[in-house]
C-alpha cells in the first residue's frame, strides 16, 4: 500500500477542521460586519464600507504552510509537527474602506474588539508605507482555527486582487521572481503613489465643499 | 522621537538587505523562486530567505570568503534534517 505523505495527513485534517472552520467564519464575518453598523449606516453617497470573509480552500493552506517552512519542504520522517492549526489566516476577513479618512475610525471599532491578537501590519517601500493593519488570533468560537483581520483601502485592496495573482501569488512561470524585481516593485510603489494623490485630491475637494456650504449658510 | 529612530533603523535595515542580495547576485546566486532560497549550484551552497534577515551584509561577506567543499551547505536558521537535506539535494540537482 501507498504510505501516506504529509499532505494526505493535512487534507484529512482539513476536512476534520472544516465544521470548525465554518463556524468560525460565520463569527468573524458577523461579527465584524456587526461592530461596523453604526458607521455603515452613516456612510455618506461616495463612501464605502466592504467585509468580505473567506476560507483557504485546501490545496491553498498546505501550499501556504510548506511556504512558511524554511526548508519549503515537507519532512516526511516527521509528519506530526505539521497542523494546519499553525496558520495564521486559514480563516480571513478583509474591510475595504473608501475614502481612506474612514480608516482609522473603522481600525478603532474592530481593534477595540479585538485588542489581544497579534498585530502584524502589511507595509511597503522605503521609507516604509503602511499598506493594511493585519491582526490575526482566535475567535471565541475555536481554539484551535486562528483567523486574521486585514483593514485597508478600497483602492489599496482592489488593487491587490490584481497584483497578487499576477506578482505575488503568480501561476504563470514567466511571472515568479517578477515581484523582486526593482523596476516592478518601483511601478509598484507608484501604483500606491498615485492612489495616495487621488484620496488627497478628494479630500480636498470635500474640505472646500464644506466651506462653500458654510459661506452660503452664512454669507 | 521613539517611532522615528525605528523608521530609521527599519530604512537602515531595508537597505541593508537589499546590499545583501545584490552581493549574492553578484557572487553567482540566483533567486529560487519555488523554495524562496538564493542558490549557487557552482559553490553548493544555499541560503534561506530567513536565514538573509536575521544576518549582517558583514556575516554575508564572511560566509562568501569561507573555503568550499563538494558538499551541499545550506545556510538556514535551523538546520535541515537528513530527510529534508537529502530531498533538497535532489530538487537542486535534477
Amino acid at each position: 500500500m501507498t504510505p501516506r505523505t504529509v499532505e494526505d495527513r493535512l487534507r484529512e485534517e482539513y476536512a476534520l477542521l472544516s465544521p470548525e472552520i465554518k463556524r468560525v467564519l460565520h463569527q468573524l464575518r458577523t461579527d465584524v460586519t456587526y461592530l461596523l453598523l453604526p458607521v455603515t449606516l452613516s456612510l455618506r453617497h461616495h463612501e464605502r464600507i466592504q467585509v468580505e470573509a473567506r476560507v483557504k480552500e485546501c490545496d491553498s493552506a498546505i501550499d501556504s504552510l510548506r511556504r512558511r517552512q524554511e526548508e519549503r519542504v515537507f519532512d516526511k520522517k516527521s509528519p506530526s509537527k505539521y497542523s494546519l492549526t499553525h496558520l495564521p489566516d486559514l480563516v480571513g476577513a478583509r474591510v475595504f474602506v473608501f475614502p481612506r479618512s474612514l480608516l482609522d475610525r473603522v481600525h478603532t471599532l474592530v481593534r477595540t474588539r479585538y485588542e489581544d491578537w497579534t498585530s502584524d501590519p502589511v507595509e511597503s517601500g522605503t521609507p516604509t508605507k503602511l499598506l493594511a493593519r493585519k491582526y490575526h488570533g482566535f475567535c471565541a468560537t475555536s481554539v484551535n482555527i486562528r483567523a486574521e483581520i486585514q483593514i485597508m483601502s478600497l483602492l489599496t485592496g482592489l488593487f491587490w486582487r490584481v497584483e497578487h495573482g499576477t506578482l505575488y501569488k503568480p501561476r504563470d512561470a514567466a511571472l515568479k521572481g517578477a515581484s523582486k524585481k526593482v523596476a516592478i516593485g518601483n511601478r509598484v510603489n507608484r501604483v500606491y503613489a498615485a492612489f495616495d494623490g487621488f484620496e488627497n485630491a478628494l479630500q480636498l475637494e470635500l474640505e472646500n465643499d464644506v466651506g462653500r456650504s458654510s459661506d452660503l449658510a452664512h454669507p | 522621537v521613539i517611532a522615528m529612530t525605528t523608521e530609521i533603523f527599519e530604512d537602515a535595515r531595508m537597505t541593508e538587505l537589499l546590499d545583501i542580495e545584490r552581493l549574492l547576485e553578484s557572487s553567482g546566486y540566483r533567486y529560487h523562486c519555488a523554495n524562496m532560497h538564493y542558490v549557487n549550484r557552482a559553490t553548493k551552497q544555499v541560503f534561506s530567505i530567513e536565514f538573509l534577515e536575521k544576518h549582517s551584509l558583514q556575516e554575508f561577506q564572511k560566509l562568501l570568503e569561507a573555503p568550499l567543499t563538494n558538499e551541499w551547505i545550506f545556510h538556514f536558521n535551523e538546520p535541515p534534517s537528513d530527510w529534508v537535506r537529502g530531498e533538497l539535494i535532489r530538487i537542486l540537482e535534477k
